[in-house]
Formats: structure tokens, C-alpha cells, sequence
């Protein structure tokens, strides 16, 4: 399981990392296109933004493998402290559950976007492979729950990034 | 208890658009007391994408939109977008009226829409820091435009250097000079004040845009007959709407004028040469739509043989 | 009730772990089914709505931008030049603390990255010349907000997207209530350290640091010029500054590598990945809100008691303060904007004066306890006594609380650039 944590780990960073460079590349060939040669990268805007769709939902999944999802910690007290290793297993299982959920939903609004043709404005890219993403990202995050709960010394330490 | 229909729409509530959708929800709440239209303005709930998509879904009842949010639901609809198809508004009157419905109509239900009537937007204009008068002056100028292949086609082919962007970001980008021009529609351009930033105003009408007022085909399903004729009402006051911008954008020109600020018509030699750019613009344009755009494109040219 | 069953659930997930993000997701699942239509793909829907705008486009590029020039050496060199132009002052370090953190403030976005980046290197500065930890702390925990005010915004972005108002007008709106926020902040500190010894100015050390930053002092000329000359959009300088950055780092002060990028770019996106569905989340409440029309009953509620603009803003005022205590400055942003704006407007108050107001106000809430993100970030950052961090920073926010009504009450301090 570690190494299935390991390999899903590097293959969304690469992706997200890789969306970035998508997105900046794209918004400044288009400053370049504009002021140097008086044209435009067609639909340059739009597809940065699906780009940074993309990284953004990537970033959810890395940021469920970092622990590092903001997570209010006074509650911890109202319960035993002898408690704490199973509550957490049990929250791990609760937050996998809400994840599966959401990817259910998103399941099914993706299949109304297939089923209604949904288009992107001007570049007419079809909506569903981008919004998949999302459902995506839910299920990832999910999975990497559900071994959390299995296997809590996997789970790392919380590590707030700083907003 | 009446059914709450929600009426969407990106028009804020004091331009004539929102006058007519006040005026036309009065007027059907008189008809029937079995509705109460809720409007929603200035893309409360969304912006014309969105608002359309909602409508598909039966989330929003009823959303006016442009032809290029229309678009998004019926592809070839930008083809009316095309740069000048309509050689006049009577022109335009005659094949909305008699013609277009029918073309197109299909292809929305198709989609989940029921089209309720035509909405006038109104001819383009342009706005710009130094005079256009000549194909020559547009030459690489940095033209807003509005974000559509049809437009894109068709600046390009001019020569000019057409920035795609949305309402929200013109004016802001004419005064720091990312844009040295503004195309859009004549009385919203002239309303928000573009003459006071770009002094030189360009009558053009290289497009007469039309939107569509679509009500969600789930829900017209669920409408009896008495709520139905209620809603055509939208439809009876359409005529009233356009002659209302029509005077507008004659009324706000004339101001423009009278502040003693150039108003420039195309004289009509210099617009055959823009007309000549339009025809490979459009060309280029139903290539890129593809699917039944030929078709639909030979259907719209009949429509105007049939009203010239 | 519903509302009661709805804190019930937020408690009950408080206490069984879930994070923000998940608790949103749920509390929004619920609003949507009591309140809204009951169909549950709409929060999906708004979900993909609020992601997809070509605005938010701008976040996660001065979010890595920030990155990028906190990992290298930009801050640092900025730093320097302060240095050499302020130590002859008496206080002169006080002085450069405030004046990197305004400029650091003109190339980030953000309150928490100024901070980090300005106090890595002058806390220990100001330690080492014998300054009092109490001021040194609250001087950096202050001027740190500034990231938000003096343009570019991450929060302004957000109000921009919210109200459908233009960004570069409100950037421009920003800067003389950042700038006079600079003032107040730098007078303060000449006046608190008058008595600790300056030393002598060198114009050999200015050369020399100015030699050294002349990249990095170009960054915000290059940023702020082109977004106000028009060569880019407000959108479009984000990613001008993430290529910049790049572009100096590797080439000019060769401090990073293709490897850094990498961490650097993946670290971004970990973050966004942590505030993308909270924006996500707030926005499509905030649609919601809005089909169910609360923001005009709220309005027409209001104008029912409040009868005149000056009561309304000072009411205002306490409200928002009492905010940014609690929330965080985005989302209290995101949620309450679209809200509280159409009563302003009720009241004659100019929408980018008052997306200024908003942000000044939540920019005191970064240093007030208990929820302050400045307050937090020096703990950690400095590994200090929270409360000693509290109470560093009082004197700065009765400081900024008087920026606060000025900017209040003159609205040309906002609106005197954008017109
Ligand atoms: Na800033
Ligand atoms: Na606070």
C-alpha cells in the first residue's frame, strides 16, 4: 500500500506541476502574441483556466496525501484521550465516505454534461473530460483515506500549508 | 398558489432590456395570476453560459440570452453572428419573424429548450482612440472584441488585431491602453460612457446581434395551456423592444454627436471592402463550426432571399 | 430547527476530524437540500461554475510567483537596498522592516508570504541590534498585511471576482491607503526607536546593494507598470511574475534550479489544492444566497432601521472587525461581499470603495486573535509566545485602525487614482 501511495504521489505531482507550466506558458505566449506579432493564441485563456482546473483538483488529492487540508483541532478534546487512534481511524473512514459520495454526485452531473453535448465557449472543447477531474480527485482522495484508516502509521504528520 | 418561474437574465436592471423584462413580467402576472416570474438581473445567478446550462437542467425556468450564449446550446446559431448577414433591420425583422424559428427550433428542443422569442441586442459599433476610416486605419489597431470565432474570423480577415475579452474587463483595459479600441453592442458601448475614453465612434453594423428568451423544456412540460399563452406574451412585446433600442442606439449616437464628438458611417464604397473581408470570415467560419453548418448556413441564405 | 440540525452536524464532524474542506462540503450539501432545490449535482454545478473564471487564473499564479521569490533570492536583495537607504536613521531598521515588507507587498499577494519572506531574514536582524522582541514582532506581524492591501491582491482578486468588478481598478484603489498605511507604520517606528543609535550612510553599501537588486527592485516596476501601462492584464502580470522570477532566479542570481521549480510548483498546487474548494464551496453558497434573494431582503431589512450612511459604516466597521477575528479573510471575502455589497450601495457607498474598506478591515483581522493568520505564522515562524505575539501588536492595530476610518471616510484615498 505504501508503494501504491508513493506511485499515485508522484504521477499527480508531475501532472499538476506539469499544469502550471501549461498555464503560465499559455498566458504569457499570449502577452507575447499580442504585443509582438499583433495576434492571439485562440482560446489561450480558457484552456490556462482548464489547465489550472486541473492542478487546482490534482492539489486536493496532494494535499490529502500531505495531511495538510486545514482541520480545526479543538474538538479533539471532547473526547478521551485514550480514544485518539481510534477516533482518527474513524474519521479516516467517515472522510472516505463523504469523498465517495461527492464522486457519486459528480458522477452524475458529468453524465448530464455528456448527455447534454455541454461545449466549451469559443474553443468548443467538450466539457466532461475536463470536469472528470473533479470526480477524479474525489475518488483519490478517497482511496488515500481508506488506506489511512487501514494502515494510520502511512498517514503523515498534519502539515498546514502556510496560505 | 402560483408556480415561481426564475427569469435570468446578464441585463442590469436599468438598461432598456430590463425595462422590458419589468414590463413584460407585469404584464403576464395580469394575464394569469397561475405565475409569479422572478427576474434576476445583471447574471445574479450565473453568467449567459452558465444561466443557459441551468436552464437545460430545469434549475432556472426561463433565461434571455445573447446569440452567443445560444450558441453554446445549438452550435450553427453563431452563424447568425456573421458579419454582415443582414443587410438591414427590416431585413433582419423579416427573416426572425418568418424564417430563423423554424431552423433552429428542433435543434434547441433537441437540447432541452423551448425557444420563446427573439431578443433584439442591437447593431456592434466601435469605439477608438485615433479615427477609423479606411480599411488602412484598422489595420493592427488592438480592437476589443467580443470573445466568438465569428468575430475573431472576421477582425482578423479586417487586419486588425482583435483582443478577445468580456464586458467586465474593457473599459479597464481601454484606459491602460491594452486595448486602443472597443467593439460591442451600441447601446451598452455608448451607455458606459466609451466615448468619453475613445473619443472616435465608428458606426458600422457589421453585426445585428439577436438573443433568444428559452424556457426549460422540463418545465415547459409541466405548464398548462392558460401558462403557456401567459408566457407568449414575451413574444407580443418583442416588437416594442426593438423599435425601443432602435431609437436608443439613434437617440445615444445623436448625443454623442451633439457633445461634439466624431461620429463616423461607414460611406458605402469603404464598406464593400469591409463586406469583402466578412465573405472569407464567414467561410472560415462554418468550417469551423462544422456538422450541419453548411446546411443551416443555406437555409439562412434562402431566408434572405426570400426577404430582400 | 434546520438550522439547529445543521450546527449539530458541523459539531458533530468538528469532533469526528474532518477537515474544512469536507465539513463545507456537507454543511453546503445540506443548505442545498433544505433550502435550496434539493438536487444534489447543483453543488457540483456551482462547484465547476466558481472554478471555471478566467480570474481565479490569477491566484495560483502569484501564489507560485510568491513562492519562487521567497525560495530564491529576490526577498533578500530587496532587503539590502532598504537597508543601505535606511540605516542612518535612528531606528533605521525598524524603518527597513516596514518599507521590504511594502515592497515585497507590491510583488506578492499575499499577507502570510510577506510576512515569511520579509521576517525570515529581519527578525533575526532586528534581534541581533538589540531592537525589543515586542516591537520587532508586532512591527513584522503588521506591516506583513500590507501583501493585501498595496497591490497586487489576492484578496482584491477574489472581492473583483465576487462583485463582478474590475481587478485593476481596485489594485489601483489600493495603493494610496497601502501607501498610507506605509507612512503611519514608519512614522510610529522612527518615533518608538528614536533612542537606539543609527549608523552612518555609505553610498559605497547603496551601490553595492542596489547592483546586487537592481532585478529584483525591477520586479514590482515590471508587475505594477505593465498592468497600468496596459501591456497585461491584472491576470496576465501573475503569470509576467511567475516568468519573471524564473527568469532572474535561474539566469541573473542563479540561486535555483530546474529540481526547485519542480518542489516549488507542486508545493503551489498543494495549496490551491487546500483553498481551491473553499473558494469553490463559498462561491456556490453565495449563488445559492442569491436565488433565494437573502442579500436584497437583508438590504431592504437594513435601510428598514439604518437611516444614514455614517451609522451604517461605523456599524459596518464593528461588524467586519468582529469578522476577522474569526474568519478567514477569503472566505469572509467570498461570502459576505456579494452580501453586504447591493446595502452599501443602499447607502451611496462606491463598490471599489468599498471592496477597500473590506479589505483594510480584514487585513487587522490577520493580527487579531483568536484566528489571526499573521499571528499564527510569526508563532510558528519565529517560535515565539503567542501571547507575547498579541500583545506585540496592539499599538500597531490602534495604528491601523485610525488608517481604517480614514480610509472610511475619505473616499478619494481609494477612488482618487481610479478616476
Ligand atoms: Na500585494
Ligand atoms: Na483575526
Amino acid at each position: 500500500m505504501a508503494a501504491l501511495l508513493k506511485w499515485l504521489l508522484r504521477l499527480e505531482s508531475l501532472a499538476a506541476a506539469l499544469a502550471y507550466v501549461i498555464v503560465a506558458g499559455l498566458l504569457l505566449g499570449e502577452i507575447v502574441a499580442r504585443e509582438v506579432f499583433a495576434s492571439t493564441i485562440w482560446g489561450s485563456q480558457k484552456m490556462a483556466v482548464f489547465a489550472a482546473i486541473y492542478a487546482g483538483f490534482l492539489g486536493l488529492c496532494l494535499a490529502t496525501a500531505a495531511n495538510s487540508h486545514l482541520r480545526p483541532q479543538f474538538a479533539d478534546k471532547w473526547w478521551p484521550e485514550r480514544w485518539s487512534p481510534a477516533l482518527g481511524r474513524i474519521g479516516d473512514l467517515i472522510s472516505a465516505a463523504i469523498f465517495i459520495g461527492l464522486g457519486w454526485i459528480g458522477i452524475e452531473f458529468v453524465s448530464q454534461t455528456i448527455q447534454y453535448g455541454d461545449e466549451a465557449a469559443v474553443i468548443r472543447w467538450k466539457l466532461w473530460w475536463i470536469q472528470s477531474v473533479i470526480v477524479y480527485a474525489f475518488f483519490s482522495s478517497a482511496l488515500r483515506h481508506l488506506i489511512f484508516a487501514a494502515r494510520p502509521d502511512l498517514k503523515p504528520a498534519p502539515d498546514l500549508a502556510e496560505v | 398558489e402560483p408556480r415561481e418561474m426564475r427569469y435570468a437574465t446578464a441585463a442590469p436592471e436599468g438598461t432598456p432590456w430590463g425595462k422590458f423584462l419589468n414590463s413584460t413580467v407585469a404584464e403576464i402576472h395580469s394575464r394569469t395570476d397561475k405565475l409569479k416570474i422572478v427576474p434576476y438581473f445583471s447574471s445574479a445567478l450565473g453568467d449567459e453560459q452558465t444561466a443557459i446550462r441551468q436552464t437545460v437542467r430545469g434549475r432556472i425556468d426561463i433565461s434571455g440570452q445573447s446569440g452567443v450564449a445560444t450558441s453554446l446550446i445549438a452550435p450553427s446559431f453563431e452563424l447568425l453572428n456573421a458579419a454582415f448577414l443582414f443587410e438591414s433591420p427590416e431585413q433582419s425583422d423579416c427573416m426572425f419573424d418568418n424564417h430563423i424559428g423554424p431552423i433552429f427550433a428542433d435543434q434547441m428542443a433537441d437540447s432541452g429548450l423551448v425557444l420563446l422569442s427573439w431578443v433584439e441586442v442591437g447593431h456592434s459599433y466601435t469605439s477608438s482612440k485615433s479615427p477609423i476610416r479606411t480599411l488602412e486605419d484598422i489595420q493592427g489597431m488592438k480592437l476589443r472584441i467580443p470573445p466568438t470565432n465569428a468575430s475573431q474570423f472576421f477582425y482578423e480577415e479586417l487586419g486588425a488585431n482583435g483582443v478577445p475579452m468580456g464586458v467586465v474587463d474593457m473599459v479597464p483595459a481601454l484606459k491602460t491602453g491594452q486595448v486602443n479600441g472597443i467593439t460591442t453592442s451600441t447601446v451598452y458601448g455608448i451607455a458606459i460612457g466609451l466615448p468619453k475614453l475613445a473619443p472616435f465612434t465608428l458606426v458600422h453594423h457589421a453585426t445585428h446581434d439577436v438573443g433568444t428568451v428559452t424556457v426549460s423544456k422540463k418545465v415547459w412540460d409541466e405548464l398548462d395551456d392558460e401558462q403557456k399563452s401567459a408566457l407568449g406574451v414575451i413574444d407580443e412585446q418583442v416588437q416594442a423592444l426593438r423599435a425601443g433600442i432602435r431609437g436608443a442606439e439613434a437617440h445615444l449616437l445623436g448625443q454623442v454627436e451633439a457633445a461634439g464628438a466624431p461620429v463616423y458611417r461607414l460611406p458605402a464604397a469603404e464598406k464593400a471592402r469591409w463586406k469583402e473581408a466578412s465573405v472569407r470570415a464567414t467561410e472560415r467560419l462554418i468550417e469551423e463550426i462544422g456538422g450541419d453548418a453548411p446546411e443551416i448556413w443555406e437555409k439562412i441564405t434562402k431566408a434572405k432571399t426570400a426577404c430582400s | 430547527m434546520e438550522v439547529l440540525i445543521l450546527v449539530g452536524i458541523v459539531l458533530l464532524l468538528l469532533s469526528l476530524r474532518q477537515s474544512v474542506i469536507l465539513i463545507l462540503f456537507v454543511a453546503a450539501s445540506y443548505v442545498h437540500f433544505v433550502w435550496g432545490d434539493g438536487e444534489l449535482t447543483y453543488l457540483i454545478e456551482d462547484l465547476w461554475t466558481s472554478v471555471n473564471r478566467e480570474v481565479l487564473l490569477a491566484i495560483p499564479m502569484f501564489v507560485l510567483a510568491g513562492n519562487i521569490m521567497t525560495r530564491g533570492s529576490i526577498a533578500e536583495r530587496l532587503i539590502a537596498i532598504m537597508r543601505a537607504l535606511t540605516q542612518w536613521l535612528p531606528g533605521g531598521l525598524a524603518v527597513c522592516t516596514i518599507l521590504s515588507c511594502a515592497v515585497f507587498a507590491a510583488l506578492s499577494g499575499s499577507s502570510p508570504v510577506t510576512l515569511l519572506a520579509v521576517g525570515s531574514i529581519m527578525y533575526p536582524a532586528l534581534i541581533a541590534q538589540g531592537y525589543p522582541k515586542k516591537f520587532s514582532l508586532g512591527a513584522l506581524a503588521s506591516a506583513g498585511t500590507l501583501g493585501i492591501v498595496i497591490p497586487p491582491s489576492i484578496p482584491l482578486i477574489l472581492y473583483g471576482i465576487v462583485t463582478e468588478k474590475s481587478i485593476v481598478d481596485l489594485f489601483l484603489a489600493g495603493i494610496v491607503p497601502g501607501l498610507l498605511l506605509t507612512v503611519v507604520l514608519t512614522a510610529y517606528s522612527l518615533f518608538h526607536n528614536r533612542r537606539i543609535e543609527s549608523q552612518p550612510f555609505e553610498a559605497g553599501q547603496l551601490a553595492q546593494a542596489l547592483k546586487n537588486g537592481v532585478f529584483a527592485l525591477m520586479t514590482p516596476v515590471i508587475l505594477l507598470g505593465g498592468i497600468y501601462s496596459g501591456f497585461f492584464s491584472a491576470t496576465e502580470a501573475a503569470a509576467v511574475a511567475v516568468g519573471y522570477a524564473v527568469l532572474v532566479e535561474v539566469f541573473v542570481h542563479r540561486e535555483l534550479r530546474a529540481r526547485d521549480f519542480y518542489g516549488i510548483a507542486v508545493e503551489t498546487s498543494r495549496l490551491l489544492g487546500t483553498l481551491l474548494p473553499i473558494v469553490a464551496i463559498a462561491l456556490s453558497i453565495n449563488l445559492l444566497l442569491t436565488a433565494e434573494r437573502i442579500p436584497q431582503e437583508l438590504a431592504v431589512w437594513m435601510t428598514g432601521f439604518v437611516d444614514s450612511q455614517f451609522t451604517f459604516l461605523v456599524l459596518l466597521n464593528i461588524f467586519l472587525l468582529i469578522v476577522g477575528c474569526l474568519v478567514d479573510i477569503g472566505a469572509a471575502i467570498l461570502i459576505l461581499a456579494p452580501i453586504l455589497l447591493p446595502i452599501a450601495q443602499a447607502y451611496g457607498v462606491d463598490p471599489i470603495h468599498f471592496g477597500i474598506i473590506m479589505v483594510v478591515n480584514l487585513e487587522i483581522g490577520y493580527i487579531t486573535p483568536p484566528i489571526g493568520l499573521n499571528l499564527i505564522v510569526a508563532m510558528t515562524a519565529f517560535k515565539e509566545d503567542f501571547l507575547l505575539i498579541c500583545r506585540s501588536v496592539l499599538p500597531f492595530i490602534g495604528l491601523m485602525l485610525f488608517v481604517l476610518i480614514l480610509v472610511t471616510w475619505i473616499p478619494g484615498l481609494s477612488l482618487w487614482l481610479v478616476r
